[in-house]
């Protein structure tokens, strides 16, 4: 629309298609809204709609809008313009409603019909990046929102619709605040977009603010000074029913929560079904969450209702990750001719990667993270394009530490050749370094005691081990507090894998502790120095809670001292066992295995453990350790819940 | 030696000395000795431990639960305290960490490898026996061809590290790459019945079956001190049981043949 304002007097309904073939309204203009369409309808009922007063000329397959006309959700979102809404159970009275409207339409636009446009959210996402370039004039950290709020719904990076600004120390180059959101809101303005515009102290209320609180809650706050203000605009009027505009307002420190309490739990960037089950339990407002007990918030609505609060009032840092990437290191090469020939594909990669590792050499950096990406002409043809389809091989090696070494990278392309055989003939190869980290210079000894030499090596292993294997296989494990066996550790992966790819650039995964098996160190795209200095945080932690009074498992291991009390292998799942009890709640006896019994000989035991409830269901066991009479030791526990027995381990 | 050794076997025995206490000299010369935890038990090695760079096959009576695993952790939890890391291989994905760290073993020293396939899982033993950095490699894996083996010993020569192979008993009579073979044989004490961590030792037999630039020695009556993590040398307190385990039975990957053959 910014491009082609023309479009500005018809009727625009974007619609998307979802997984399962079905469409729906994505955003439609303010004619198509007051025809009675709405954001989230099927297109079904907009087409019936439009069909009902014959103002369809547009078709499902009309050509899509460039990218700048798709990316007009701003002025084409949904907004209550005192038109009744639609639903099935009020369909007449609607279209008594549209039929004045398109009456009002025609009278004037001269009857210009309606164009039903299909949603390229990608093309939003391109949009909205020249857009968060654009606005590096208002402030040197420019980034997108994170997706985190929208859980496992919409995990696509081109679901940003809101950006975010760093203005601390900025808006003095602007005459304060209140000028600086001004200026904004006029650029955008300019721009043909409009924009809701607030300055806060943190993330969190600034998108708060922006997106759900109204005008009426404006707090003018010229002159205030704050530590870390931040600016978010969102496109106008989602979610909040009002009619589209532009507007800005700054929120002064001291007014901050007087401000948020009045809005409503969506404000706190929650997922769908935690608002949903909110709203079912009669909380709508932020000022009645806040009269909830604390303690049981994470309980009952998951980690990430507290970590929401926290960061919307300021008691945790939420990271503003920069839309503008780190320096990429990337080369390629076409060859003239496609080849299969491995000496020289080999060959290629071998001086690309030296390029590369020059370049970042250069900088001071080294390599954490390498993408190839080899175009190969398959021999496959599209019936319909008749021509060859290119498919690529495409492959990432991820490393412990930082690197330069031309021969490790080799050896370890040469480790993912050997599994991936090509499809076809290469024609171009693309090397990359996705994640860099500097390298750590130090002075070289003159008479060296070869640890250096042999944490080089280590580190290549790891390399190696995890590249081969996957960067899941080789980890180191990290103690929890948790007095449940199989959740007592947690896995942290020693490399950078393909796990923490695919992620919008400067999208940080939250770790959560959920034990075994979840527990991922999350990396992203920001710099390694920044895994550097997770691992440094964790390892801090881990000297906290050494420091604090542990609890469950780990008080009892501390009141023993270090013992042989755990098994060396655990199984998962226990196996069911059928025990001889002297006493009904007793030790053990005898075991029985099919038709073999074996006598216990002695026990250690019980350690309870009572523990879990608050994942739902209790872990109520009795644990003993049992010598049998063959000499083989065994843990073994009851459940308190049935009193049936289970072999979990056995100490080695 | 016995009194009615003949001559050649005396000379044969005094050679061995001979090297024995060249071998031990050379490897005390250079520090490379590692002790397994035990006194008693470091005598019965030439040299008086293990040297860096060996194969340590420990066959134990079922993999799982005869203490042969256990000892090995105790030797590379010895071997750590030199430097480097621990690689422990786990096929099976049942190794518990915290039971590592209740013996003593550093967790930030700890590096996991899982790999399922037996390939992989040779690789990756050798990868990491290979590697200057890694202290000891505690490894269950039981099949191993002759070239397997020979792979695995070039590279923990070339490493320097402890590889400590954990295997069934069944492999007793196999060709073996391993610079040491011990057996494991569960021991439970004559009068059982105790329940109290005063009584909680943990008994076996060990044996060193095999060693290069050695002999084989009689069976040696230790017990692991729960407490400490501890080895020492015991006499008559417990007795030998020939049966099948649970741990055996419940896993039907275990041979329970190698029990019997006990």
């Amino acid at each position: 629309m910014v491009a082609r304002p023309e479009q500005s007097r018809r009727g625009i309904v974007l619609y998307s298609r979802d997984s399962e073939g079905g469409t729906h309204v994505v955003a439609c203009s303010r004619v198509a809204i007051r025809y009675g369409i709405r954001p989230g309808m099927s297109l079904a009922e907009a087409t019936a709609l439009q069909e009902a007063e014959g103002a369809v000329s547009g078709s499902r397959n009309a050509s899509p809008l460039g990218a700048a006309e798709a990316f007009q959700r701003p002025e084409m979102v949904g907004v209550d313009t005192g038109t009744p809404s639609l639903s099935s159970s009020s369909r007449d009275p609607m279209k008594e409603a549209v039929k004045e409207a398109v009456k009002d339409e025609r009278s004037n636009y001269g009857g210009l019909p309606f164009d039903l446009v299909e949603h390229h959210p990608e093309a939003d996402a391109e949009e909205l990046a020249r857009l968060a370039e654009w606005c590096e004039r208002f402030s040197p950290i420019v980034g997108f929102e994170s997706l985190d709020r929208y859980g496992r719904e919409c995990p696509l990076r081109w679901s940003h619709d809101c950006l975010y600004m760093d203005v601390t120390h900025v808006s003095s180059y602007f005459g304060g605040e209140d000028q600086l959101a001004r200026r904004v809101v006029e650029s955008f303005s300019q721009r043909g977009y409009l924009a809701r515009v607030a300055v806060a102290d943190t993330l969190g209320a600034a998108w708060a603010c922006a997106r759900f609180a109204s005008r009426r809650a404006t707090v003018a706050g010229r002159g205030d000074q704050r530590a870390v203000p931040r600016v978010s605009f969102s496109k106008a009027g989602a979610n909040t029913g009002e009619t589209p505009c532009s507007s800005f307002m700054v929120v002064p420190s001291a007014d901050t929560f007087t401000v948020l309490q009045a809005l409503p739990v969506q404000s706190l960037r929650l997922p769908a079904h935690i608002c949903h089950l909110l709203e079912k339990l009669g909380i709508t407002q932020v000022a009645q969450l806040a009269r909830l007990p604390r303690e049981g918030l994470a309980t009952r609505f998951g980690e990430i209702l507290p970590r929401r609060w926290d960061q919307m009032f300021g008691r945790v840092d939420e990271v503003l990750a920069a839309h503008r990437p780190a320096p990429q290191f990337r080369t390629d090469w076409s060859l003239e001719h496609a080849t299969t020939d491995q000496a020289t594909i080999r060959s290629i990669l071998d001086r690309l990667l030296e390029q590369v590792t020059h370049a970042l050499k250069q900088q001071g950096r080294g390599v954490i993270q390498c993408t190839f990406n080899l175009s190969c002409s398959a021999p496959v043809v599209d019936s319909d394009l008749e021509r060859s389809v290119l498919s690529p091989l495409y492959f990432r090696i991820g490393l412990s530490h930082p690197t330069t070494s031309v021969g490790h990278l080799n050896e370890l392309v040469e480790m993912k050749l050997e599994r991936r055989p090509l499809s076809g003939p290469v024609q171009r190869i693309v090397v990359e370094a996705s994640l860099t980290a500097p390298l750590g210079c130090r002075q070289r000894r003159l008479f060296s005691d070869g640890v250096e030499h042999e944490a080089r090596h280590l580190n290549q292993l790891l390399d190696r081990l995890s590249s081969r294997l996957g960067a899941s296989n080789v980890i180191r494990p990290a103690l929890v507090p948790e007095a449940q066996p199989e959740l007592a550790y947690r896995d942290v992966p020693l490399t950078v894998g393909d796990e923490f790819l695919g992620r919008g650039v400067g999208e940080v995964k939250q770790r959560e502790g959920k034990g075994k098996g979840d527990g991922k160190v999350g990396q992203s795209a920001r710099g390694a120095g920044q895994i550097k200095d997770e691992v440094e945080r964790e390892r801090r932690g881990r000297e906290r809670l050494k420091q604090r009074r542990p609890s469950g498992s780990i008080r009892s291991r501390r009141r023993a001292g270090r013992r042989l009390i755990r098994p060396l292998h655990l199984r998962s799942p226990p196996l069911p066992l059928n025990v001889v009890a002297v006493a009904p709640d007793g030790p053990p006896a005898q075991l029985l295995f099919g038709r073999r019994s074996y006598r216990v000989l002695r026990f250690w035991g019980p350690e309870r453990i009572e523990t879990g409830w608050w994942r739902g269901r209790t872990v109520g066991r009795d644990y003993y350790r049992l010598e049998i009479v063959s000499g083989h030791w065994l843990w073994v526990f009851r459940r308190f819940s049935d009193g049936n027995w289970f072999l979990h381990g056995t100490f080695g | 030696m016995s009194g009615d050794a003949t001559p050649s076997s005396r000379t044969v025995d005094s050679l061995r000395r001979r090297l024995r206490g060249f071998e031990a000299k050379r490897l005390a010369h250079e520090g490379r000795l590692i002790s397994s935890g035990c006194g008693d038990l470091d005598h019965r090695l030439p040299g008086g431990g293990f040297p860096n760079g060996s194969l340590i096959e420990c066959l134990g009576a079922g993999s799982h639960a005869c203490g042969a695993g256990l000892l090995a952790m105790i030797v590379a939890r010895q071997a750590l305290e030199g430097g480097g890391e621990l690689v422990v291989l786990d096929p099976e994905e049942r190794f518990y960490p915290p039971a590592a760290w209740g013996m003593g073993v550093d967790l930030e020293k700890l590096v996991v490898v899982r790999a399922s396939r037996l390939e992989e899982q040779v690789w990756a033993l050798d990868q990491a026996l290979r590697c200057s950095g890694v202290a000891a490699a505690w490894a269950p894996v039981e099949q191993l061809d002759e070239r397997q083996f020979r792979r695995l010993q070039l590279a923990v020569e070339e490493g320097g590290g402890l590889g400590m192979l954990i295997r069934s008993r069944r492999w007793r009579h196999a060709p073996s790459w391993a610079h040491f073979q011990l057996l494991i044989t569960p021991r439970v004490p004559v009068r059982g019945g105790g329940s109290g961590p005063e009584d909680g030792g943990r008994y076996m037999r060990i044996e060193v079956a095999r060693c290069r630039h050695g002999q084989s020695s009689g069976g040696l009556d230790v017990e692991i001190d729960p407490a400490s993590g501890t080895i020492r040398q015991v006499s008559d307190r417990y007795e030998t049981h020939p049966l099948y385990s649970a741990s055996q039975l419940a896993d039907p990957a275990t041979d329970g043949c190698s029990a019997r053959a006990e």
